[in-house]
Formats: C-alpha cells, structure tokens, sequence
C-alpha cells in the first residue's frame, strides 16, 4: 500500500470538515458557552486555511502573519463574549439562548 | 529517501487530522459541556499540530499558547461560573437538529467539490525553515499597522470585558444613595 503525499486540497478538505462541525455545533447547541465553541472550531478551521495557503503558495510568511492577527482577535472575541455571557446570567440565572428572546437588562 | 520523507508526514498528518476532526466532533456532539470543553483541548492541540506539520512554527507556538493557555481557560471559567446550566438538555429541538445537520453536510458538500474542482494555481512546496524571523520582520515593516492596532484593540477588549462583569448593583439593592456609593 503506498501512501499518497499530502497537498493543499488535503488541507483544505480537512478545514472544511472543521468548519462544518462548527457550523453543525453552532446551529444545535442551546448552551452559549458551546455556541462559542462552534465558533472557535469555525475559526480554527480559517486559520488552517490561511496558514496552507502560505505553505503551498508564494514566497514569504503571510498567510502566517494572518494568521496571527485571526489568533489575536479570536481571543479578544473570546474575552468579550464571555464577559457578555456571564453578565446575562447574572441578570437571568441562564444561559439557555432559547430564553434570551429580550432586550430587557 | 524522498518517498519515506512523504510517507511520515501522511502518517502524521492522518493522525492530527483524525485527532482533530474526532475531537469536534466530540464537542458538538457530547451532552455534558465539561466534557465538550476538554475535547476542545484536543481539537486546538490538533489543529497546533497540523500548524507544525505545515511549517508554521511560530503560529503552532501561538495557538498552544493562546489558545490552550488563554481562550480554553477562559471557556472553562465561564462553564464553571454558569454551573448550574450545564446539566440542562444541551440540544434543541429536533427541528432544529435536522436543520443544523443538513446544512453542516451542505455546506461540507459545497466546500468539497468546489476543492476538488479548483485547479490551483501551486508554487511548489516550501521548504521547513524557521519562520519567527520573518514573521517579526514583518510585524515590523509591512504589518506595522496592524500590528499596533492588534494591541490596541487587545486593550479595548480587556477593559471592555473587565467592564461588562464588573459587580456594580447587587441584585437585592437599589440603587438609593447610588451616587456617593462607588462599589468597592
């Protein structure tokens, strides 16, 4: 058996994979909390992307740099949601977002 | 040589893949968002490995660092701080669910065909070298602006957070003498 050598698509296809797990995670889950963790699978998977596409294409790190940036914002955005969750839940005793249906603080 | 050389970065690169798509799975999928939370663990040290695998040394690093050091700390923290919620049924409905499976398969669909299809447009593969000093040089010269409007923007966000949790108003307590009472 041999094996075949690793491309760009076989990269892209797995990104593409993650990126359908988070979506899949993103539109089922009640819970905020695993709401955003969709969301990290979903830029997880941005990120591979960025960073095979500097792999296979170009001379330079740019795609790595990207990549970089994303990481930094994902983690601003991590920090800022969470911080949005858990004020909610100390307003309303949940994080069901089926219950989170009011602008009411 | 050549062909070995090939052959161990496939059977690394199925292992990191598998690691990482079995463990998303496993977080979308499991009931007990404890359990979800860790699986995360393994999906981002996953996803860190197929970093190295590609040559990205330096983002492998940062991915292990922010996001197994900050961003999952921070998401269980926030599990731990909502407790009471996380034994309620995770799921929605069932409508819900076969909507959410139909267009996860969807868009995988879409995103597969139009891969396969794509002829792309390849420079060859380059070589593993470290990337941490072209990526600072970089920071420094071409991404100089982005660069400092990350770190402003790291600030905006932590201050932003630190404000929308802060304890002002005590649920039992009016705010009555609001003014002259800073929250201490």
């Amino acid at each position: 058996m041999t094996i075949l050598p690793i491309t760009l698509t076989d990269y892209l296809i797995l990104s593409g994979a993650l990126f359908s797990i988070g979506v899949f995670g993103v539109l089922t889950r009640k819970n905020a909390i695993a709401v955003l963790m969709g969301v990290e699978l979903m830029l997880n998977a941005a990120n591979i992307n960025l960073v095979a596409f500097s792999k296979f294409t170009g001379p330079g790190v740019d795609g790595q740099v990207f990549a970089l940036f994303s990481i930094v914002i994902a983690a601003a955005e991590v920090a800022v949601a969470l911080a949005i969750v858990i004020s909610i839940y100390r307003v309303t005793r949940t994080i069901d977002l089926d219950k989170e249906d009011t602008l009411k603080g | 040589m050549s062909m070995d050389a090939s052959a161990v970065h496939a059977l690394f690169f199925y292992f990191f893949a598998a690691m990482t798509i079995v463990s998303a799975l496993l977080v979308v999928l499991l009931r007990n968002i404890v359990r979800s939370a860790f699986s995360l663990f393994f999906t981002l040290f996953g996803v860190a490995g197929v970093y190295i695998l590609l040559g990205a040394d330096f983002v492998g690093v940062a991915q292990v660092l922010i996001y197994i050091g900050g961003v999952m700390i921070l998401i269980v923290f926030g599990v731990m701080l909502t407790h009471n919620s996380y034994s309620v049924d995770m799921f929605n409905r069932l409508g819900t669910l076969v909507m959410g499976t139909v267009s996860a398969i969807v868009t995988f669909t879409i995103v597969y065909y139009s891969i396969r299809q794509v002829p792309w447009l390849l420079s060859g593969y380059k070589a593993n070298v470290p990337t941490t000093q072209p990526i600072g040089v970089q920071l420094l010269t071409n991404y100089l602006l982005p660069f400092e409007l990350a770190s402003v923007l790291l600030v905006f966000a932590m201050v932003g957070a630190a404000y929308l949790i802060r304890s002002e108003v005590r649920p039992g307590k009016e705010r009555a003498g609001g003014s002259e009472r800073k929250d201490a």
